[in-house]
């Protein structure tokens, strides 16, 4: 993913500021229609501009016409099981830089990894409320206009070689950007703030503003420890406590 | 399953079914016996065809058999004195060699001893030859007593008596003398007691170191159907008183004391010998079953050796014979026989012969072992029966033809038999053992809780146990088919489940995003509430399910299970303030091989289950021990004891034991399934039993230790963390 994120400056898209949250269009592919039109619904009460597909052929000819901002995409669309995830790496031919989020019913390990692997920014359940989502949409933008600007980031901490920026939403790892998805750099953060102190998976959960269950947190976990020794392969500071959670070491 | 009562394999059974074939040897045996018998019965009518062949030569031929007086004169058989005929000529020489021939062997006479005298006895001999009837007598006598010139008389010396009635019916004395040793001739005793010499009978004496002997010549033709020999001794010198005479019939002073003489005629002999067969015997008889001539002999001569023995003569000689010998009697030719001197026959065939009916007899040696068969036929002349033809023969002939057939029978059915005995238990054993193989099989394909696991062997077979293998394959996919649903139901359910969860979620937060009245906002709390509830119901539904892809994919390391428990206890009681949880660990590492993260995850179901179960106020206790090479986790809790027909379910999928009631937080029952899985991915396995009392229960996980060192262990988790 990280090539993608080089490409940024090629991007079709260029944010301005400001006036930029008026402008914001989402794009919604999702084949239940009441539950299509509840997150339309609160989208547009946030000030969002809403388009909203039922299924993957409507939806491409509307992305190929016109991006949106933001793309929510269901796996299952209709009789295409796996039509969102095709739909996810057409969205990506088409746009390197998009965020795109999965808010799926299926919860499975190995959907979580397809739909990461294949470029998408997050993976919720259905089980997620909207604040979380819209909390999500938020820091998403964020961080797409964080990539187009050179502010100096003020909401940022720094733990030896880890820096998080959470106004740009982006983590690096002695100076190299880490590629986190928005779970994975909450849970990141909500362990480095406080460095030694032990989080339990409760605690994780509510920082990364999601539903899941105890072994969903382990897996994010090991996806976040896989990341980092993927960059250095002597990384051990994220410790797991047994019975309790886990902890930042410091060096 | 076992059936009560014996229960016998496939293999038993087949060899219980071919004992059948033991019946072979038994028909066998029985088909040999029916060979014998009719064996016997051709061997009979030989016998009868030869009698009657032996008779026929002799029908019509009156001078071959006898004098015509021997027919008339009742047989008296101690009067009764047989010439042989002797085969070689006899030169009267006064020596014993040249009677060292058949028909020569000496008859003894003897008298008892009187008071005061010594015994008295003689052996004699006589024969034919020629024109010539040939006597020798060989007289023990101690005192011989020689003719002496001054007395001359008759009866003063040691002397012979002989007594013929001649064939012209003429009645003869003679009587013989000597004055010392040498060539003699008789003395005719005319009636009236004097004596002539004559010279038709001529002999040598000789003084011999027992006593004396004579050798005599008497012309065929003197010599009619009587004829008598009498020896008489004087002992005294002086006196030349008679001590004893012995004569070879009652006397021979008168014709009535005279014995019949018997004379065959060479012509028997001749004829019957041209006819004897090996290990026959013929015998022929006069009307008085004197017999006149015989020849043959009832034992076989002895069989030369083959010169050439096969392996297969080898084999049946080592092993075949034995057996026979067993069930068959071996014919023996060391059997008791009449003597070769026999001279009168007694047998009820002879009799049934002599009265004109052809006969056959069976009867044993007098030693019992050999069975002699005869048989008889009459001999006529004209209409009148003068006499018996009797054939004899054993039945070893037959019964060593018997013996070796049985035995060749008995190799040929031994052989097929044990063939057949050993391609059968070959064929048993391999159907036993592929039965077994399936019963294994299928037991093995279903693990103790209800998995298909494995799959049947042998379904290509194309036979029978083919076709069984294949419909428990059938039915095992059908179980396992079955088995993944029931596992699947619950992943399915939540994921259905969730799409309208999400749709009343988000209608409620919207909803929250309105303007509402305060009373309206309690009942949208009471949704949330009842939602949360849903949700984790959903989770934890999905939880076993979307926990095995990922126990695949998962690394094993080893790790430090007591390290992991002390941290796993410490944020039990941190989260479970006011509840007792103990832990009971062993000083040192306990070292598996498996996840830590899954075995934190394995007690906090164990430990969550205790806590539910517990007696509110007593304790949970947490132990870990090392059992050999495994280590023992256990989880125990005083409550109530497991429901008896739950216990072998516990780790199955959606069982619970809980009661529905009261419960705040949702329980699937999906729990002590995860504590299985995680036992099984660290090769252990989990089990719950009451406490010892009854008053709660323990529930253990048994996972081999790792077979590495801690440093191991530490150093990876070192790294690891």
């Amino acid at each position: 993913m990280a090539p993608r994120r080089a490409r940024a400056a090629a991007s079709r898209y260029i944010p301005g500021r400001g006036a930029a949250r008026l402008s914001r269009r989402i794009a919604i592919v999702e084949d239940d229609p009441g539950l299509r039109a509840n997150y339309a619904d609160v989208l547009r009460r946030q000030g969002y501009e809403v388009a909203a597909h039922a299924d993957r052929a409507s939806a491409l000819q509307a992305f190929r016409s016109r991006l949106p901002d933001l793309a929510i995409l269901d796996i299952g669309l209709g009789d295409e099981i796996d039509g969102g995830f095709t739909l996810c790496r057409e969205l990506r031919g088409l746009s390197a830089t998009l965020p795109i989020i999965f808010l799926t019913a299926r919860d499975s390990e190995f959907d979580t990894v397809s739909g990461l692997r294949l470029g998408a920014d997050d993976y919720l359940t259905k089980d997620a409320s909207l604040p979380h989502l819209l909390a999500r949409i938020a820091a998403l933008f964020r961080r797409v206009d964080a990539q187009g600007s050179d502010a100096q980031a003020e909401d940022a901490i720094e733990r030896g070689p880890l820096r998080i920026d959470l106004k740009r939403v982006t983590a690096s790892w002695r100076g190299t950007s880490v590629d986190l998805t928005l779970t994975e750099l909450w849970i990141v953060h909500a362990l480095a703030r406080h460095p030694g102190h032990v989080k339990n998976r409760e605690q994780l959960m509510g920082e990364a503003r999601m539903v899941v269950d105890d072994s969903t947190v382990t897996s994010h976990v090991k996806r976040i420890r896989r990341k980092f020794t993927s960059l250095d392969a002597g990384f051990d500071r994220i410790e797991s406590v047994y019975g309790m959670g886990y902890r930042w070491r410091e060096a | 399953m076992r059936l009560a009562g014996p229960r016998l394999a496939i293999p038993v059974k087949l060899a219980l079914v071919a004992s059948l074939l033991l019946l072979i040897p038994w028909a066998g045996f029985r088909y040999v016996r029916e060979l014998e018998r009719l064996l016997l019965r051709v061997q009979e009518q030989g016998l009868v065809s030869t009698a009657r062949a032996v008779a026929t030569a002799l029908n019509d031929r009156p001078n071959v058999l006898l004098a015509g007086e021997v027919y008339s004169v009742p047989a008296s058989f101690e009067r009764d004195l047989r010439v042989a005929n002797l085969e070689k000529p006899i030169v009267v020489d006064g020596r014993v060699s040249d009677w060292e021939q058949p028909g020569g062997e000496p008859r003894v006479e003897s008298a008892p001893a009187i008071a005061g005298e010594p015994a008295f006895s003689y052996r004699y001999r006589i024969g034919r030859h020629g024109t010539g009837v040939y006597a020798l007598f060989e007289v023990d006598d101690e005192t011989v007593v020689l003719r002496d010139p001054e007395r001359p008389e008759l009866g003063a010396s040691d002397h012979v008596q002989i007594a013929v009635v001649t064939a012209d019916d003429e009645f003869l004395r003679f009587a013989i003398d000597a004055p010392g040793d040498g060539p003699i001739s008789a003395w005719l005793v005319l009636e009236d007691g004097s004596r002539v010499p004559d010279n038709r009978i001529i002999g040598t004496w000789r003084t011999t170191a027992t006593g004396f002997l004579v050798e005599l010549r008497l012309p065929r033709t003197l010599i009619g159907p009587r004829l008598s020999f009498a020896v008489v001794d004087v002992d005294d010198p002086e006196t030349r008183t008679l001590v004893g005479q012995l004569g070879t019939a009652g006397g021979t002073s008168t014709r009535e004391q005279l014995g019949t003489v018997l004379v065959p005629s060479p012509e028997i002999s001749e004829l019957i010998r041209g006819l004897g067969r090996a290990s026959s015997r013929i015998w022929v008889v006069d009307v008085n079953r004197r017999v006149l001539a015989h020849a043959g002999s009832l034992r076989r001569p002895a069989q030369p050796p083959p010169a050439e023995i096969s392996t297969w003569d080898r084999i049946a000689d080592a092993w075949i014979q034995p057996l026979t010998k067993r069930f068959l009697d071996e014919p023996r030719e060391d059997f008791e026989d009449a003597p070769p001197g026999t001279y009168k026959l007694e047998g009820a065939e002879v009799v049934s012969a002599l009265a004109g009916q052809e006969a056959t007899r069976w009867r044993l040696t007098p030693d019992s072992r050999a069975v002699v068969l005869s048989a008889s036929h009459p001999v006529y002349v004209g209409e009148q029966v003068r006499g018996a033809v009797l054939v004899e023969q054993t039945t070893n002939d037959v019964l060593a033809a018997r013996n070796r057939e049985f035995g060749k029978l008995f190799a040929a059915i031994l052989g097929t038999s044990v063939l057949g005995a050993l391609a059968l238990l070959v064929f048993a054993s391999r159907l036993s053992w592929r039965v077994h193989r399936l019963r294994d099989g299928v037991e093995q394909a279903i693990d103790r809780h209800g998995r298909v696991s494995g799959s049947v062997p042998g379904t290509g077979a194309g036979d029978e146990i083919g076709d069984l293998a294949r419909s428990f394959a059938a039915i095992l996919e059908r179980q396992r088919q079955y088995t993944s649903y029931l596992e699947q139901v619950g992943n399915r359910l939540s994921h259905e489940i969730r799409t309208p969860v999400g749709v009343v979620r988000s209608s409620l937060d919207n909803l929250r995003l309105q303007p509402l009245p305060e009373e309206a906002r309690v009942y949208i709390e009471r949704a949330d509430e009842g939602l949360r509830r849903l949700a984790t119901i959903l989770s934890r539904m999905s939880e076993a399910t979307r926990l095995e892809p990922g126990l695949a994919a998962t690394e094993r390391e080893p790790y430090d299970m007591a390290a992991v428990l002390r941290g796993c206890v410490a944020g039990y009681r941190q989260s479970n303030p006011g509840r007792e949880i103990r832990l009971a660990e062993p000083g040192g590492p306990v070292v598996v091989l498996g996840s830590p993260d899954l075995m934190a995850q394995l007690a906090d179901k164990l430990v969550d289950n205790a806590l539910g179960f517990a007696t509110p106020g007593t304790p949970v206790t947490v132990g870990l021990a090392r059992h050999g090479r495994a280590a023992a986790l256990t989880v125990e809790n005083q409550g109530p004891p497991l429901p008896e027909q739950m216990i072998g379910r516990l780790f199955e999928s959606m069982v619970s034991i809980r009661p529905a009631a009261g419960e705040r937080e949702p329980h699937l029952g999906l729990g002590l399934y995860i504590v299985r899985l995680i036992a099984a991915f660290h090769g252990g396995e989990a089990s719950a039993r009451d406490r010892d009392g009854g008053d709660g229960v323990i529930v253990t996980v048994s996972i081999p230790l790792h077979s590495g060192g801690v440093e191991d262990a530490t150093g990876r988790a070192a790294a690891q963390a």
